[in-house]
């Protein structure tokens, strides 16, 4: 075969493999988002076909971990195939945790990074639950979608408040001390506000290591941060995502591994579960002589310190990759709880939760 | 030139009252870039360095880290630091990083050794 007959061959493979992988793509597309029907705008009578994903009724990552998790993993599948020719039925959704809301904020924020010249629509805002309309308000959903005039909701006593979220891939003080600000703006000064803003920060710093570069050329580094208060419990939420390679990958990359191997063993170290685990009670490893020690507190002493070091009840959740942590304590008791567990549909990211009850104090006592 | 006089450094007023990051690539005010631009010149000139911890946002460990025990990686010793570098802290939160910072530069000599 000459040489011409050979590049022939090769370039009728690679369309064939194209457009094996088109097929594959839009076979996948026509299960998550099927063609319905919608109207061309609210007070036309004509109808269109759009290629539509219906989220599940609810979005919380604790106890509808796997179609939130697999309405993300769609919404991020179909920005990419389909060029943003999708829409999302939010009219469906009948609740959201605040967790759920970030993440699904933070991609529709990157839906829009990606399709810059387009614009993403709010359709229908009119007809969504008020309680999920209200909480993607506050926290800033409707900035994201550029939607102007959406119809406002009024707050219900003891419900829970949100404060828009912040984004960014560097120079993390400003944004952490800006959040506990707008914490702070909705109910009392924080008990140990110097404590949130240590784990803050070195969340969102850890977030630089865990980068890599997405195949779609989307920044992997940026970080999504916000949080909710309830005062008449005084109870506080913050939350931190990213879109990295997730804290379980990044202890397999750095130079705590080989210890770690040696420790858990070959077999346990392909547990993401028990990676994270041992990544937030690595004392040992720390005070060890292998590679860079100095590295690698924050997990401990900020991250997890915030809730082991708070004078009232609170707990951790981290999700990374397949495995999920959860750290809790009551100082009152003195009852400290650890669990890990695995999970079966990969997230993507790192996220980062803690819920801390007692959360208020008197003015001029924090510090 | 070294002289006897002590240089008082308040981070929260001469670097950042929003001190973050371990290196200068997570931010314009990370713990490498105190040293390196405050810190490691003050005590290269002056006899005693008193460091004024109260009044910022906090710190993370990455920060403090990076600031103080990057002294020992930087060359000097856990026993100069500790004859010429003095923190100050009244405040609660102050008082607590003070003694992480006692810690990172131990640690960080015992890493050395």
């Amino acid at each position: 075969m000459s040489a011409r007959e050979r590049k022939r061959v090769r370039r009728l493979w690679i369309t064939r493999r194209k457009r094996q992988v088109w097929l594959e793509q839009m076979g996948h597309i026509r299960l998550i988002a099927p063609r319905k029907l919608h109207p061309l705008s609210e007070h036309s009578g004509k109808k269109r076909f759009v290629r539509t994903i219906t989220p599940p009724p609810v979005l919380d990552l604790e106890s509808n971990y796997e179609e939130t998790i697999a309405l993300l993993k769609s919404i991020r599948f179909a920005t990419r195939t389909l060029n943003a020719k999708f829409m999302i039925d939010l009219k469906a959704l009948q609740e959201v945790s605040p967790a759920a809301a970030l993440l699904m904020v933070a991609e529709c924020d990157r839906w829009r990074e990606k399709t810059r010249q387009k614009w993403l629509r709010a359709v229908d805002a009119a007809h969504w639950v008020p309680s999920v309309r209200r909480r993607l308000k506050e926290m800033g959903f409707f900035e994201v979608l550029r939607t102007r005039n959406v119809p406002a909701d009024a707050t219900v006593p003891g419900e829970d408040r949100y404060v828009p979220f912040l984004t960014g891939s560097r120079n993390v003080g400003p944004p952490a001390a800006a959040l506990r600000k707008s914490i702070e703006e909705l109910g009392p000064a924080l008990v140990d506000g110097s404590a949130l803003y240590d784990g803050l920060v070195e969340a969102m710093t850890n977030v630089k290591q865990h980068a890599y570069r997405a195949p779609d050329g989307s920044d992997t580094q940026r970080w999504w941060i916000s949080a909710s208060v309830n005062t008449t419990q005084n109870r506080m939420t913050v939350l931190v995502v990213d879109h990295g390679v997730g804290i379980a990958r990044t202890i397999a990359r750095d130079k705590k591994w080989e210890l770690l191997r040696r420790i858990l063993g070959p077999l346990v170290v392909k547990d993401d579960a028990k990676l994270l685990s041992a990544a937030f009670s690595l004392d040992s490893v720390n005070r060890s002589q292998t590679g860079e020690e100095h590295r690698g507190k924050g997990l401990r002493e900020n991250i997890k310190g915030y809730v082991s070091t708070h004078e009232s009840r609170g707990h951790l959740h981290v999700i990374a990759n397949h495995g999920r942590y959860r750290f809790q304590r009551d100082s009152r008791t003195k009852v400290e709880s650890e669990v890990s567990s695995k999970l079966e549909t990969e997230f993507n990211g790192t996220f980062i939760e803690w819920v801390i009850e007692d959360y208020g104090h008197q003015p001029n006592q924090d510090n | 030139m070294v002289t006897n006089q002590t240089k008082t450094i308040d981070i929260a007023k001469d670097f950042s009252p929003v001190p973050a990051g371990r290196h200068v690539s997570d931010g314009d005010y990370s713990g490498e870039f105190f040293r390196t631009s405050i810190l490691r010149p003050a005590l290269n000139s002056f006899a005693t360095v008193e460091v004024v911890l109260d009044n910022t946002e906090g710190f993370g460990s990455s920060f403090l880290e990076e600031a103080f025990g990057g002294l020992i990686r930087d060359g000097l010793s856990a026993q100069y630091i500790n004859e010429h570098l003095f923190l100050i802290a009244n405040s609660p939160a102050g008082k607590r990083y003070k003694a992480k910072i006692r810690q990172y530069i131990a640690d960080a000599s015992k890493l050395s050794h």
